[in-house]
Order: C-alpha cells, then sequence, then structure tokens
C-alpha cells in the first residue's frame, strides 16, 4: 500500500510539472502567437500598409533570405568576433580591477567616481570622437562595447570582494599566508558568486555595446545592417535583423545563466 | 547575558564612529583624484603633451559649457529631451508596476507575459529604435515610445521580483488572520514588494536618460542627443564632451538621490 | 624559560576619537604544556590578546615572546582557533582542516593524510567529503580544532571557540578538548566567558578587568587533579573555584543568577 501511494504521488506531481509547463508554453507563446497572427491578418485585410508595416510571414522569409545568402553568418561572425573581443577584454581589465579596488580601499575611493560616471554616461554620445580616434567599424565597435560591458564586471568584482568573510582573511593571516594565497584560496572562490553575476550582466550590456556601437560605428554585423535596412526603408529587413538580435540576446542570456549556475561547482578547484 | 548579544551590544557603536570617519576619507580620496585628474588632464593639453583637438581641456570643457548656458541653446533643447524622457518614463512606470506585481502575484498573468518581456529584457532595446523611425518619424513620439520600451522591462522585472520575495511565512499568517486575497496583496505583498519595486524605478532612470540621448543621436529634430550629434560630425569636442558630462551627471544625481530616499524610507530592510 | 611571555602588552585601537587603549597591562608567563584560560567581562581585550600573541597584532607598547624570540608576526609554532570556526563554506571538511598545510607548501598527498587522521581525532570519521553547512555547529567547531591542530603547533589559540554553542555540546567538546590536550599537552590559550568551563579546562585562570585599559586583576591556579571528567564539577573546590571567579567577574550578589547555565 505504501508504495502505490508513494509512486501516485510522484506521478501527481509530474503530472502537475507538466501540466504548469504546458500552460507555460501555451500562454507565454500565445500572446505571441495572437499578436503575429493579429499582424498577419491586418497587412492580408489591407488594414495597414505592408511596405510600412511589413509582415510575420515576410519577415521570417527576410531571416530565410538572409540564412540562404550568407548574409546571416557573415553577420554573425563580425559582431560575435566584436563581442568576444569586447568582452574578454572587459573581463580581463574589469575583473582584475575590481578585485584592486576591494582589496584596497584608496584605490576603490580614487576610482569609484569614475565608474559610476561611466555607468551613467551616454557612452556612445562619444562616438564622433572614439571614431576618429579608432576609425570607423569594429575597433570603435569594440571600444563602446568594452565601456558598456566593464561597469558591472568592475563593481561585482568589488563587491564580492567587499563581502568576504573577515573571518576567513583572518585564518589566512594566522597561518601565515601571503596576498597571493590570500587571493587565490579566500577572496577569489569567496567572491566567485558575485564575480559570475557580474560577467552575465556584462555579457548583456556587451551585446548592448555590440549592436548600438555598431548601429552608429560599424562597418558590418547585425547592428550595421539595421541601420542600413532602416535608411533603405526596408521594413521586413530590419524586422528579421532585430529578430535575430533577440534569438543571439536570448541564447547568450542562457549561456551566461549556464555558466553562472555550473560555476558554483569550480570554486573548489580554485 | 549571552555572548553575542552582548558583543553586539558594543559593536554598532565603534562601527558607526569608524564608519563616517571612514566617509570621510571616501569622498576626500575621491575629490583628490578627481583634481588630479583635473589638473594632468589640463596641464597635458596645454603643454601640447596630447593633442588638445582630441581630448580638449577642462577649461575648454567649462568654457564651452558657460557658451551652451549663456546662448540660450541649452535652454532650447534640453526641455524637449526632459519631456520625451518624463512621458515615455511615466508611462513605463504607470503600466509596469501594476503589470509587474500582477505578473508576480499570478502566475498565469506572469506566464502570459513573461516570454515577451524576457526578450524584450535581454535584448538591446535600441534596437528597436529604427522600427519606431520608421514607423512614427523622428520626432518626438518615437523616443517616447523607445524610452518607454527600454524603462518598461527594468520596472517589470523589478516589480515582479518584489512581489515574489514577499515572505511565505507572512502571507500565510495574514491567511490565517482571515485575509482575504485583496486585502493579502494591499496589505502585505505591495508593501513587502515596495523596496525591490523602487528600485527597479530608479534603474530605470539611468537606462532611460541614457536612451532618449542615444535615440535623438540616432535620429531627431531637437534635443540634447541632437546637438551631441550637431557637434559630434562637426568635431566639436568640448560641447559634445559637456553634454556627454551633463547627462551623465543627471543619472548620476537623480539615480543618489532616488537611492538615498529608498534608504532612508525603507529603513526596514 | 617559560614558553609565552607577555611582558607589559599594551593594546591600542585607532579610532575618530583618537587612540583608544583597549589592553592597558597584561604580564604573564605561561610554562610549556599548560592549559591557560583566560576570562573577563566582554570588551576588556581578550581576543586582541590573543591577536598579539599570535602576531595578527602589533602592541602598542610591550612584546610577546615565545621561547625567547619576539613575536613579529603570524609564526608556524602557532595557530589559533576562532569563534565561528571560519570554515570555507566551498571547500569540504577534510580540504579545511588541510587548508593551513595547503599555505606553507606541504604536498597535497601529505596533507590530505595529515587531514584525514585529525579528523578522525577529533571525531569526525566518515564527514571528510561533507561541506560545512551539512554540519552542526559542534562539528564546525571540531573541524576549525583540527585546521588548527593539523599544522602541529607548539601553543593553541583558542578564541571562545564553544561560545556559540549551546551548553550541553560546550560541555562535551570541552572534554573532548582536553582528551585531546592530554596525547601532547600543548600549550594553550583559551579565551572564554564560562567560568565553569575554565576551571574545569585550566591549569591556571587569568582573570582581566573591564576595558579600557585592561589588565589581569588575578591569576588563578586551578588544583585539581588531571584527568579530569564532569564528576570534578560536584567536588568541594570546584565550588569554591567558582564561587571566587563569580566575585571577581561579576560581584558577590548575582553571582549565581548570572552564571550562564552550564547544565
Ligand atoms: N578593530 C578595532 N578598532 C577599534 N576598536 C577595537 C577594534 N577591535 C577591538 N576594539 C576595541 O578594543 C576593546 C577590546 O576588544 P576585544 O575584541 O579584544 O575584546 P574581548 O574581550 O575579546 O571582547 P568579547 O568578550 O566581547 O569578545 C573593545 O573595547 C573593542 O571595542
Ligand atoms: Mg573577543
Amino acid at each position: 500500500m505504501a508504495w502505490t501511494s508513494v509512486i501516485s504521488t510522484v506521478r501527481a506531481d509530474d503530472q502537475g510539472k507538466i501540466r504548469e509547463r504546458v500552460y507555460a508554453v501555451v500562454l507565454g507563446g500565445g500572446l505571441i502567437f495572437i499578436g503575429a497572427v493579429a499582424w498577419q491578418l491586418a497587412v492580408m485585410a489591407g488594414a495597414v500598409d505592408e511596405f510600412l508595416t511589413s509582415s510575420p510571414v515576410l519577415v521570417i522569409e527576410g531571416v530565410v533570405k538572409q540564412i540562404v545568402s550568407g548574409e546571416l553568418l557573415v553577420n554573425i561572425g563580425i559582431s560575435g568576433l566584436e563581442f568576444i573581443v569586447a568582452f574578454a577584454v572587459a573581463s580581463v581589465f574589469g575583473i582584475s580591477l575590481g578585485l584592486l579596488m576591494g582589496r584596497l580601499r584608496y584605490v576603490k575611493y580614487a576610482i569609484e567616481p569614475y565608474v559610476w560616471l561611466l555607468y551613467s554616461s551616454p557612452v556612445i554620445a562619444l562616438f564622433p570622437l572614439i571614431v576618429l580616434i579608432f576609425g570607423l567599424g569594429a575597433p570603435s565597435v569594440v571600444f563602446i562595447a568594452i565601456m558598456l560591458a566593464i561597469v558591472p564586471l568592475i563593481v561585482n568584482a568589488m563587491q564580492g570582494v567587499d563581502n568576504v568573510d573577515p573571518g576567513l582573511i583572518k585564518v589566512v593571516e594566522s597561518f601565515g599566508g601571503n596576498e597571493l594565497q590570500l587571493l587565490r584560496k579566500v577572496v577569489l572562490p569567496a567572491s566567485f558568486p558575485t564575480i559570475m553575476a557580474g560577467v552575465r550582466l556584462g555579457m548583456g550590456r556587451a551585446v548592448v555595446g555590440v549592436v548600438v556601437g555598431e548601429l552608429f560605428a560599424g562597418q558590418g554585423g547585425i547592428g550595421y545592417s539595421i541601420d542600413k535596412y532602416a535608411s533603405e526603408l526596408n521594413t521586413t529587413q530590419v524586422f528579421s535583423s532585430v529578430l535575430i538580435v533577440i534569438v543571439a540576446g536570448l541564447v547568450l542570456n542562457f549561456i551566461a545563466r549556464a555558466l553562472e549556475r555550473a560555476s558554483s561547482g569550480w570554486r573548489t578547484d580554485l | 547575558m549571552r555572548t553575542p548579544k552582548r558583543k553586539d551590544a558594543g559593536a554598532p557603536l565603534t562601527t558607526s564612529r569608524a564608519g563616517s570617519q571612514e566617509s570621510a576619507v571616501k569622498v576626500l580620496t575621491g575629490c583628490i583624484s578627481i583634481v588630479v585628474v583635473l589638473v594632468a588632464w589640463q596641464v597635458s593639453a596645454s603643454s601640447g603633451l596630447v593633442d588638445a583637438s582630441y581630448t580638449s581641456s577642462p577649461l575648454e570643457i567649462v568654457k564651452a559649457a558657460a557658451e551652451l548656458v549663456t546662448s540660450g541653446e541649452l535652454a532650447q533643447n534640453l526641455p524637449t529631451t526632459l519631456f520625451e524622457f518624463s512621458i515615455g518614463y511615466a508611462l513605463a512606470v504607470v503600466i509596469g508596476v501594476p503589470l509587474g506585481m500582477l505578473m508576480g502575484w499570478r502566475l498565469r498573468v506572469r506566464q502570459v507575459f513573461e516570454p515577451l518581456l524576457y526578450a524584450l529584457y535581454v535584448t538591446p532595446s535600441l534596437a528597436l529604435f529604427p522600427i519606431f523611425v520608421l514607423v512614427w518619424g523622428i520626432g518626438t513620439t518615437s523616443k517616447i515610445a523607445i524610452v518607454f520600451v527600454d524603462v518598461l522591462a527594468t520596472v517589470v522585472i523589478n516589480a515582479m521580483a518584489g512581489v515574489q520575495e514577499t515572505d511565505a511565512r507572512t502571507l500565510r499568517m495574514a491567511h490565517a488572520f482571515g485575509a482575504g486575497q485583496m486585502a493579502q496583496f494591499w496589505k502585505i505583498i505591495a508593501p513587502s514588494a515596495m523596496p525591490t519595486t523602487v528600485a527597479g524605478l530608479r534603474l530605470g532612470v539611468g537606462r532611460g536618460v541614457i536612451t532618449v540621448i542615444v535615440a535623438e543621436l540616432y535620429g531627431g529634430v531637437v534635443g540634447l542627443g541632437v546637438m551631441i550629434s550637431a557637434y559630434g560630425s562637426s568635431f566639436n569636442v568640448p560641447p559634445l564632451i559637456v553634454l556627454a558630462l551633463l547627462a551623465g551627471l543627471f543619472g548620476l544625481i537623480v539615480g543618489s538621490l532616488l537611492r538615498r530616499i529608498e534608504r532612508s524610507v525603507f529603513r526596514w530592510e | 624559560m617559560s614558553h609565552i611571555t607577555f611582558d607589559s602588552v599594551k593594546i591600542s585601537y585607532k579610532t575618530s576619537d583618537g587612540e583608544v587603549e583597549a589592553v592597558g597591562d597584561f604580564s604573564a608567563e605561561i610554562q610549556k604544556g599548560e592549559f591557560i584560560a583566560i576570562v573577563g567581562p566582554s570588551g576588556c581585550g581578550k581576543s586582541s590578546v590573543l591577536s598579539a600573541a599570535d602576531g595578527l597584532l602589533k602592541p602598542a607598547a610591550g612584546n610577546v615572546y615565545v621561547s625567547g624570540e619576539p613575536v613579529t608576526g603570524p609564526g608556524h609554532g602557532r595557530a589559533m582557533v576562532f569563534q565561528d570556526a571560519s570554515l570555507m563554506p566551498w571547500r569540504s571538511v577534510e580540504s579545511n582542516v588541510a587548508f593551513g598545510l595547503e599555505l606553507r607548501g606541504v604536498g597535497k598527498a601529505e596533507r590530505l593524510r595529515t587531514a584525514r587522521e585529525l579528523v578522525k581525532l577529533v571525531g569526525l570519521e566518515g564527514r571528510e567529503r561533507s561541506r560545512p553547512s551539512q554540519l552542526s555547529g559542534g562539528m564546525r567547531q571540531r573541524v576549525g580544532i583540527a585546521r588548527a591542530l593539523a599544522v602541529d603547533p607548539e601553543i593553541l589559540l583558542m578564541d571562545e571557540p564553544f561560545g556559540a554553542l549551546d551548553a550541553q555540546t560546550r560541555e562535551s567538546m570541552g572534554m573532548e578538548l582536553l582528551r585531546i590536550w592530554e596525547n601532547d599537552r600543548k600549550t594553550v590559550l583559551f579565551v572564554t566567558h564560562g567560568i565553569d568551563e575554565a576551571i574545569l579546562l585550566a591549569d591556571r585562570v587569568l582573570v582581566m578587568s573591564a576595558g579600557p585599559r585592561s589588565r589581569i586583576v588575578e591569576d588563578i591556579t586551578i588544583d585539581l587533579p588531571r584527568p579530569r571528567t564532569r564528576e570534578v564539577r560536584v567536588g568541594r573546590e570546584f565550588q569554591v573555584y567558582r564561587s571566587r571567579l563569580s566575585n571577581l567577574l561579576f560581584g558577590e550578589q548575582d553571582a549565581r543568577t548570572t552564571e550562564p547555565a552550564t547544565r
């Protein structure tokens, strides 16, 4: 008797979970689907001008066209490379600087004002100057993306260090450990979750930096094509490119979250 | 007379004293750092060590700022930017806070809107701006729309998180006391979601300010971003920096003001 | 020659009101193998004295000598056990115990072997791979003790190691500490708030006055036979020591009521 009851509760549980999944997909997907259908019907009924508003069918066709022509691959290659370079540079500099600021409070106090200013300033406003220095194209885009991405990386690394249990620092001191050991064995592992959250935020801002940077200073990539198609008044391809950006954003966010979750297991090895 | 209690009793006093001294050190170090950078910048520019046509200099920037103010140019453009920002922001708050709270409270509502908002949240909303321009032109409407979209995601997600963080025990307690759904929402869920919600509003200010300016930069008729674009294309660097700094400082000041208000209002946190 | 010498140690802290002299004049001679308890009102500077002995903190005046050498920084002959154990939550029990050896450059195989031995010694066999979060407070404290013992120090510095534990666990941990200590009779400096605990464990109890400028007001030799068991508590001598210490710390009247319940 006990067995059957256990099994039946497990089943009920599973069923509940499956039902929730179905609800989530149907309800969330439903809104998007209804929106798309309404849009399509409005176009088909001639209620809106297809040239101005495009239509879901056209947008999907546009994406397919970009895939077939290889444009998508080229764009993803360019934007992806810019993203990777910017994000890597921002991570290395941002995390190191943040750790340094967390350990040395005078460095922190001296640099913090600039970090917050950078955070709240529209870096892209300086794009004419940036282009003048780095030239039109990838270098400028990478620079803009670095400036955007670096802020959460710095801030989180700093806060991570700030929040390290002082007792643990004392343990290292008491056992005669040096600053390097302190960093490797206590500060880094203890601040790792916070740093990884910064990495996720930094990734998001690097994407913004690349896309918006390309919008203004690019010579290729997804953001650049959005701008190009917009100036050609090619609504369909603008929508198609934006759809690609959205998918890329979702994928990257998914990767960042997976990375953040997986990273809690690495700490032992640090 | 357990040990931990006695320890706590003495602690806050010393820390708060050390704290006020520490914040003095912080402000002082920050100021010194800013002065040093400004002086180094000025010296390197006026000594010709770096090309001042690229980097400008603090004095030139101050001069440019004064000019922008006295010529009335700022007064001509600033209101438009503020207007676009305020309307877009207000719309996002008016729609976003209730929507977010509802999403946090009611699973089904959340399931309906989450995918869409999540997509909006993880993608650079400025990528949508060219579409808005195609639809509404380069005037005020497209700016309001982009600020709205950009701020909305932040506001909704924070309001939702705030509701979801409500202490389940408190809710059970209220339920045990016979509080109905509505009473639970207004007396427990909404107040306890406040701090996170307001933090979302603060984050929204920073994002919205940047967004409105970048949008104007992309295409506009009047506004700070349009000025920036004009000075940028003629490579007139000092006013360019003034305007970028102005936007940055605006975001910074409003942000920290809101943070301070948050701290004093939600002291229980 | 005594093992540890506190020679007029003065400890002060900088605050916004200027220098505060927490410990005024702390002098004591501690012999090798002695178990010393330090008691005193909260905030009188017990932790500070211990930190000075470890070398984490430099006295404003005076000196701490270990085997005749002045202490200038944390050294290999000493190890500290902290009140809240201060374990690394991301490390397993054995890796926490091996931590001190790891910092001192001992190879992985060897330090793990030592760690496992000590885990056994403190009675945590089978929990080598557990994370601190999976342990009870008493178990965590055992890990902290094992970590200190792992580096085989001559001097064990313990800052209210059982302060966060409930009375019963606290007492059994004390007895266990004695059992381990009887093996090799390290020199122990043991800070505590519990009078019973101090008498039960120590050869001598140093009683400090309230701060600022605290000093030792009494140095009481506990002349109870070793190895000690819980039963010494019921003896008359124990009660005599107890009321003497209570009087010193709390004054006559409330000697009974303020004594932390240890039963
Ligand atoms: N870092 C510090 N800065 C300023 N004052 C300090 C600092 N550390 C300790 N003090 C002061 O020195 C005095 C002694 O502190 P200490 O921690 O040594 O006392 P204690 O006897 O261990 O107290 P407790 O029994 O509560 O653990 C206290 O008055 C405390 O406020
Ligand atoms: Mg103490």
